[in-house]
């Protein structure tokens, strides 16, 4: 391993580096703050739950949302499997979780917005300095929701997917219109006891996008939802649900921001998703939460016959996130892909990976994982690729990067292979590696700063996965990784 | 003498008979912890999870502690080892013979029976300061170190063997200890090597059993410690010829000082249930070990591989390697686990494991973990699973070589980065005869063959 050791700034004189260092100093404090910290009153809301959970708050919930009594037995079911279960003890430090302190349910305006002038001037003001109005004025998406504490406040669909037969609800619109279509497939994927961040989801959702696409329609602009967490203490548990009839395509796409309070909030959403023979659904997620979230969110799809789905997932932000979407390949020739990037700096543990399940023959699968810690940051990747019986030709590619900027950092790898079928083909490769002093040291003798060549760096890092995204996400992700890197050491 | 469940402090004291006090006490110490501990819960416990402990360890059998007389022990390798070896031999929890060799014993080489060793003048305190040093241990990591299998071999080991290499001692030949199982039951054997600094020395630990009678079966719960000083350098191949009815607990753990060198060789090919832990800390800066395993299941055999090391200071070195093949209903588990403290900087580890399997209703589990606390290192794991490759197989029949000479040719490839690795003399010629030996009673026409990549040349 390379020893050189280059002082900081060598090449330049005393004066000119002092004023460099400041200059840095001033653009790294203003871009190292957390950009979508801001919070909005919350005196006006329509309705706040009482904190904590009972049987009571799961009840009136589902009176407040007129639900039929189908739903609301289940979440009383989901509920008593929620106090049974056993929190996960194998993952991250979940201590600090008081299921006492949180607010279940918070209605902050009482009629979903058609056009962003209808909503509430701070909601409004919020979402455009996420500059959200703006990408939709630019056609940049296909239909936009907004979720606001635990309801969608804006949504918006483009009129020609609309005329095709698409459907982009929020997910409580989605059971009082299309209830038969609903019930067949809700927790149907994920059942109400599958896990207890799931079963709470079950017993509290409220939210979430349902999106229906017929069978053969190409839904060829990302349709995209916004999560935000405005109040001190919130739990959010927003509920998705997609179903790709045969031969369709989608991209969906999420991003979720809070503000930053001193204690912590809850984000805890179950995303199931149905991808039908023939369909292709991708699916990405740029999770931005502030660092006092705790995001413990269950993410499942099932792939049938020759269907393709993809997680793109990026988590940035929050405090501790367990996520590791799955893929279960139902169908011979299904396949399954899970590109996930993980940024950890101090105080923040993200346990992320996935998980694919291959139960039927000639299934593949793909997972490429890319982790960075900084500072006292933790990563770890945590991920299961099983072979059942049966499936046979089956072939699972794993691979996981971890990168590791400062000393304090700690990375962990825990791939699970479990494999029951003889003629199935599994790789699993990883490397833990630290900032290279020798491409840092071209990069340096070539006139670049320290820190922009640690971010350059990292950028080619992640390209492999920044590729993937749109356009304006994959800006975006690289932009919050530069934030992030602002002051890092080799 | 009671059954593993109902173990008694009278029947830890008894085994502490002519014992010196401070064994004595250990023992009953580890008896009072024994007690405080439950079995292993394969539900809760990540380190068991892939061994049903409740099924697969009968705790009803009971402790072997006083040897069998007139035991024909299997010709193996110790036996084969050359006239200068020294050679210990453990039969049914005793001791039967240990022979060392004038020119060795001239050295200051020891090998001897633990028990005896503890109560020598001449042996006792270096017995005493490194005795159960690396069980009782609880250092960083997920691992536990200690759980009630552990410490029941510290409570209640009936027998041992006791390796010593003095400074700058370097033993040429390699020194056999074999032990045999004929009797039913549970056998609690213990070995403790101790090589001081700059002492050079190999060590063959050879299992084999035979069990009168069917449905006999016989639990060994083993500990081996290995204590090497700096800039020591030792081999240990621990060699699992066990016949059926056999199941075997391990915890093989050596801690490595400064520039202190360890190989370890697990073979694993006999046996009924096999749960081995090759364990190794590097706790002096520079230390460097080759954990390798090789191993190949058949019909109804479990084989749960769980090597762990611990970086625990800078510039230390590690390379996990097993490889293992599957036949019939049989199941592996490797369960690899690679801890990199904040202080060991300049570590550089790779682990990897490769499996191969032969027929269907076989099942290899892999998971390579790393827990890495610190940035200045290098680290990479690897894991494959896979088949016989459709296309070398076409490639070697069309040139005239027959379908199972063909697939011998491949399993030997497969395994020939471990062979190649193996520098004790003997053990790669023992192992290979196994590998032979399993692909002679292979079942040629169950052979599972990849043929997704002549599936795709015929679409092309």
């Amino acid at each position: 391993m390379s020893q050189i050791d280059i002082p900081a700034d060598a090449t330049r004189p005393d004066a000119a580096v002092s004023d460099a260092r400041r200059r840095q100093a001033a653009v790294a404090d203003d871009l190292s703050d957390y950009k979508f910290g801001w919070a909005d009153r919350d005196d006006q809301y329509s309705f706040t739950s009482q904190k904590g959970l009972t049987r009571e708050v799961v009840e009136e919930i589902s009176a407040m949302k007129d639900e039929p009594a189908w739903m609301r037995d289940l979440r009383v079911r989901a509920y008593e499997a929620f106090l049974r279960r056993p929190m996960p003890t194998w993952g991250a430090d979940l201590t600090g979780i008081n299921f006492d302190d949180i607010y279940y349910f918070v209605r902050a305006t009482e009629k979903q917005a058609g056009s962003w002038e209808e909503l509430p001037e701070d909601i409004k003001n919020t979402y455009d300095k996420l500059g959200i109005p703006e990408a939709e004025k630019q056609r940049l998406v296909a239909g936009v929701a907004a979720q606001y504490e635990s309801e969608v406040v804006y949504h918006k669909i483009r009129e020609d997917l609309e005329e095709q037969g698409v459907l982009f609800l929020d997910t409580d619109t989605a059971l009082r219109e299309h209830e038969e279509l609903f019930r067949e497939h809700f927790a149907t994927i994920i059942p109400p006891n599958d896990n207890k961040l799931a079963s709470l989801n079950t017993a509290v959702w409220s939210g979430g996008s349902f999106i229906w696409v017929p069978e053969g329609v190409k839904v060829d602009v990302p349709l995209q939802a916004y999560f935000r967490i405005n109040k001190e203490n919130m739990g959010q548990f927003e509920r998705t649900l997609i179903i790709a009839e045969p031969g369709s395509y989608l991209h969906y796409v999420e991003g979720c921001t809070a503000p930053i309070y001193s204690s912590d909030s809850l984000h805890s959403a179950v995303v199931e998703i149905l991808v039908k023979p023939g369909a292709r659904v991708r699916y990405t997620t740029i999770q931005n939460w502030s660092t006092n979230v705790y995001n413990l969110v269950t993410k499942r799809a099932v792939a049938q016959e020759n269907a393709t789905m993809e997680w793109i997932d990026g988590n940035i932000g929050s405090k501790v996130t367990m996520k590791y979407p799955a893929v279960w390949l139902t169908g011979e020739g299904a396949k399954g892909e899970v590109l996930s990037v993980a940024y950890a700096h101090d105080g923040q543990h993200q346990d992320a990976g996935a998980k694919m399940v291959h139960a039927a023959p000639h299934t593949t699968s793909n997972i490429l994982s890319k982790s960075i810690s900084k500072g006292a940051g933790r990563t770890s990747y945590r991920g299961l690729v099983a072979i059942n019986e049966g499936a046979h030709h089956s072939r699972a590619s794993v691979k996981c990067d971890a990168l590791m900027l400062d000393e304090a950092s700690r990375s962990d790898t825990y791939p699970y292979m479990e494999i029951e079928q003889e003629d199935a083909t599994i790789e699993h490769e990883a490397t833990v590696s630290k900032l290279s002093d020798d491409q840092l040291f071209y990069l340096r003798a070539r006139g670049i700063n320290e820190d922009e060549a640690t971010a350059m760096i990292v950028r080619g890092f992640i390209e492999p996965i920044a590729r993937e995204l749109p356009m304006e996400y994959a800006v975006e992700l690289n932009r919050l990784i530069a934030l992030e890197m602002e002051g890092a050491i080799g | 003498m009671t059954s593993l469940d109902q173990l008694t402090e009278d029947a830890v004291v008894g085994l502490a008979t002519g014992d010196p006090d401070w064994l004595r006490d250990r023992r009953q110490e580890a008896y009072k912890r024994w007690l405080d501990q439950e079995w292993p819960n394969s539900r809760q416990d990540e380190y068991w999870r892939s061994t049903n402990f409740t099924k697969k360890i009968d705790v009803t059998l009971s402790v072997v502690s006083d040897g069998t007389d007139d035991v024909d022990v299997p010709d193996g390798l110790v036996d084969s080892l050359p006239a200068a070896s020294a050679e210990l031999r453990i039969v049914d929890g005793a001791v039967e013979d240990a022979t060392v060799p004038a020119a060795v014993a001239a050295q200051g080489l020891v090998v001897m029976d633990l028990a005896d060793a503890a109560r020598s003048t001449e042996h006792g305190e270096i017995v005493r300061t490194h005795l159960g040093s690396l069980t009782t241990s609880n250092r960083d990591g997920t691992g536990a170190d200690e759980d009630r299998t552990i410490t029941l071999n510290d409570a209640a080991w009936t027998t041992g063997a006791f390796v010593h290499v003095p400074s700058e001692v370097e033993v040429d030949e390699p020194i056999g200890i074999h032990l045999h199982v004929t009797r039913p039951g549970a056998h609690l054997p213990r070995v403790l090597i101790v090589m001081e600094h700059h002492a050079r020395a190999t060590v063959y630990l050879e299992h084999t059993s035979d069990l009168a009678g069917d449905g006999a079966r016989a639990l060994v719960d083993q500990v081996v410690e290995a204590k090497v000083g700096d800039g020591a350098r030792l081999h240990v191949a621990s060699i699992n010829e066990w016949g059926r009815g056999t199941t075997h607990l391990a915890l093989q753990k050596a801690e490595l000082a400064r520039d202190a060198t360890y190989r370890h060789l697990s073979v694993n090919v006999g046996g009924d249930t096999i749960r081995l832990r090759p364990e190794v800390d590097l706790v002096g800066p520079g230390a460097s070990c080759f954990p390798l395993g090789l191993y190949f299941a058949d019909e109804g055999q479990h084989f749960d591989l769980q090597p762990y090391i611990r970086h625990l200071a800078p510039r230390a070195t590690s390379d996990v390697l097993y490889k293992g093949a599957l036949q019939g209903r049989s199941r592996t588990i490797f369960r690899g686990n690679v801890y990199v403290a904040a202080n060991a900087v300049g570590t550089v580890t790779d682990e990897n494991n490769r499996t191969l399997i032969l027929t269907a209703g076989a099942k290899a589990d892999s998971t390579p973990f790393l827990e890495i606390h610190c940035a200045d290192i290098r680290a990479g794991h690897g894991s494959a699973t896979g088949q016989i490759d459709a296309r070398a197989l076409f490639y070697l029949e069309a040139r005239g070589i027959p379908r199972d000479e063909a697939l011998r040719l491949m399993v030997y490839g497969f395994f020939a980065e471990v062979l190649d690795a193996i520098e004790t003399p003997g053990v790669a010629e023992r192992a290979l005869a196994h590998i032979e030996r399993e692909i002679d009673q292979a079942d040629l026409d169950a052979i599972g063959v990849n043929d997704a990549a002549l599936a795709e040349l015929g679409d092309a």
